[in-house]
């Protein structure tokens, strides 16, 4: 059966990484009513620089036109950070000697209920990869009592079978997040050295088990600075116009962060610095106005409200990304450092600031739907 | 003013989602001189208040029409139209259901279905299609009180993309024809009523505007201009500029 | 101290009193707002939420109208 890594064989990324463009071909990507992915390149090129008021303006009237001034706000909730993989990006990496803790039922209530204290409504759960401790009977045992407490759930946990997904999904979870990290192999190989994390095709071709299980959202993404972030940001959009393809009634998401300092961690050997960054989510906005943006709390407080009104519409606020982090165990080492702390409540009254409306629960409608 | 089901009204109609501020809402309400504006049904955080919207929009005088906009399938959108019903105490419907979350086109299936039990069970169904003008005719057949094709898709604001369809939709209807959808100026409104529309529907280019007023003041008058014109009878643009033709002067010979 | 029931609403868990009816659910939930209410998936007539006394494990949805669509 056909799946994107197929696809993906099947793309020349040589000829993608050495295309060129000129003004021309910005022009063109600029004025299109519906973007290919050769304007979409063409956006993320050298040659769109200077456009870079052009690009940021249409970026602004499309998300307004799609979604008016409405912004969705929803928080982590780290389920455990026991790690099967190596992965030396990552701070929760196996080889890390940190204090490693799974959640127990207690504590994941006693966390649910601070983050629902802050105001939240929409919940990501996270979680490290382990089969055994952290795997489908985890899930099973532990989605049942966040459901009653949150209107959406969120899930970004290892890559599971198609089953799982269909099970999932009946639990109740409405988006699974699986990022990429990088379409590239030989990048994807240096970075992930041990541990299933290292199949590459099993995760690439997760989405479509997620999709065929029909669930409503998926969320995409790549992680900047773990290589040639051109190349990865048009291989991301392939993947996207593919399952849009193949899903047609499934909704999508983008989030693009940035390689942040962790314990243990690498530095970036393909920086993305903030101009590139607008220019990217700029492109992705061109590219399909219809789906969320996210810009998670690596990112500074003032580059958030810069791009909240003109192309983000969905955001974390007053994150923790260590598990137990909102109160069973604060002082735990924490998957990333954050940059916007701002609290939640803060962050909603900063957004009205702005002139945009905090989302705190989108129901998607599910009339009658559990 | 047009009819649907014996109810006068303007025919700029209004939708309320994506403006920056219930009152730039109500303000463009006003300016746009309509007598209709579109609502959705969402689900009560417990214990939140929430915005009153069907009081000032009463209050300006306006009928509330509630959508189905959530529904992905005929059987949700029944559910939310009951709700609805008993939530406003009125019988009317904007049927719509729009799965496809990229481009969020009708269905066609699922709203043929949902029209035809919507009308037996009494309500009056205005729904939402594509510029189909067989689907239109099927829409009439199945009692529907008006016929919905978009002029583009939602959101898009790019005008009348289907004008060869929705002439002949506005040529075989025999029920109101409201354009809705994608009208991104009041020249799209304008010509939609030069074209023979009974009306139209506009959301997204009023409340996404610099100014939403301004935008609706203008949608107004150019839905009076597009009457104008209708009424005035303007001569279609000819192909070639003669000072008469051969025909014309042989028929003035003949009479 | 009066009996407590678990209910649905909107999908979240709630504990109420024994013998509380929709118009009370209404007015403690969604106070001086206009709501269509379905129970256990059946539309609830407004006339009949007086009458209509909850039982534990009743599904409620709560509707009101918002802009958009």
């Amino acid at each position: 059966m056909r799946s994107f890594s197929h696809v993906l064989a099947q793309t020349d990324w040589v000829a993608l990484q050495l295309a060129t463009f000129d003004t021309a071909a910005v022009e063109r990507a600029l004025t299109a009513s519906t973007l290919s992915l050769t304007d979409f390149q063409a956006l993320l090129s050298p040659a769109a620089l200077p456009r870079l008021p052009q690009l940021l303006e249409k970026a602004r009237l499309l998300t307004t036109q799609q979604f008016g001034a409405a912004r969705q706000l929803f928080a982590p909730l780290y389920l455990s950070n026991l790690c099967a993989n190596e992965c030396t990006y990552c701070g929760f990496s196996m080889s890390q000697a940190i204090k490693r803790r799974v959640l127990t039922d207690s504590e994941l209530i006693e966390e649910a209920h601070a983050v629902k204290a802050l105001g939240h409504d929409q919940l990501l759960l996270v979680a490290g990869e382990h089969e055994r401790k952290v795997g489908m009977a985890y899930f099973r045992q532990q989605i049942p009592l966040l459901k009653p407490l949150f209107s959406r759930l969120m899930l970004e946990v290892q890559p599971l079978a198609s089953n799982d997904y269909r099970e999932l999904k009946q639990l109740g979870i409405d988006t699974v997040l699986v990022y990429q990290e990088t379409y590239q192999a030989q990048a994807y190989a240096k970075y992930h050295l041990k541990g299933k994390k290292m199949d590459m095709i099993w995760r690439l071709d997760c989405p479509d088990r997620i999709g065929a299980a029909g669930v409503d959202k998926i969320g995409l993404g790549i992680l900047l600075g773990l290589a040639d972030w051109r190349l990865d940001a048009v291989l991301l959009a392939t993947h996207l116009r593919y399952l849009q393809q193949q899903f047609p009634y499934c909704q999508f998401s983008i989030a693009l962060p940035r390689l942040r300092p962790c314990s243990g961690g690498i530095e970036s050997s393909f920086p993305v610095s903030d101009r590139e960054l607008v220019q990217l989510y700029c492109a992705f906005r061109l590219l399909a106005p219809e789906i969320d943006l996210t810009l998670s709390t690596r990112e500074s407080s003032q580059l958030r409200d810069l791009l909240l009104p003109l192309m983000i519409t969905s955001l974390s606020a007053g994150s923790k990304t260590q598990p137990g982090g909102y109160q069973v165990a604060p002082q735990s080492l924490q998957q990333f450092s954050i940059d916007d702390d701002r609290s939640a409540k803060l962050m909603a009254q900063r957004l009205t600031e702005l002139g945009l409306q905090p989302v705190w629960t989108n129901w998607h409608p599910a009339f009658g739907r559990g | 003013m047009f009819t649907i089901a014996e109810t006068p009204l303007p025919r700029l109609l209004l939708g309320s989602g994506k403006f920056a501020s219930p009152q730039l809402m109500l303000d463009a309400v006003r300016a746009s001189g309509t007598g209709l504006v579109t609502v959705a049904l969402k689900r009560i955080k417990p214990g939140q208040p929430s915005l009153d919207l069907i009081s000032p929009l009463q209050q300006a005088g306006v009928k509330i029409l509630p959508n189905t906009s959530g529904a992905v399938d005929a059987k949700e959108a029944i559910f939310a139209a009951e709700l609805a019903r008993e939530l406003l105490q009125t019988n009317w419907v904007k049927l719509e259901i729009h799965p496809d979350a990229r481009f969020l086109m009708p269905d066609p299936e699922q709203t043929l279905i949902a029209a035809r039990q919507l009308v037996k069970l009494g309500f009056v169904v205005l729904p939402y299609c594509s510029a189909d003008p067989m689907l239109c005719l099927r829409l009439q057949e199945a009692g529907c009180a008006a016929v919905m094709p978009l002029g583009s898709a939602i959101g898009s604001n790019q005008g009348l993309q289907n004008k060869a369809m929705l002439e002949i939709i506005i040529e075989q209807a025999r029920v109101p024809v409201i354009i809705d959808a994608g009208l991104g100026q009041p020249s799209h409104a304008c010509a939609a009523l030069e074209m023979g529309a009974a009306a139209v529907l506009v959301n997204t280019a009023i409340a996404t505007a610099a100014d939403p007023v301004q935008a609706a003041t203008g949608f107004r008058l150019a839905v009076e201009a597009g009457m104008a014109a209708r009424a005035a009878r303007c001569a279609p643009p000819s192909l070639h500029a003669n000072a008469s033709s051969p025909i014309d002067s042989l028929l003035t010979f003949l009479s | 101290m009066s009996e407590k029931i678990d209910i649905y609403l909107n999908g979240d868990r709630l504990q109420v009193a024994a013998g509380l009816d929709l118009q009370q659910l209404q007015q403690q939930f969604a106070t001086d707002q206009q709501v269509a209410i379905a129970l256990n998936t059946e539309i609830m007539p407004r006339r009949c939420w007086p009458e209509r006394v909850l039982q534990a494990r009743d599904q409620v949805l709560m509707f009101n109208l918002v802009a958009g669509g």
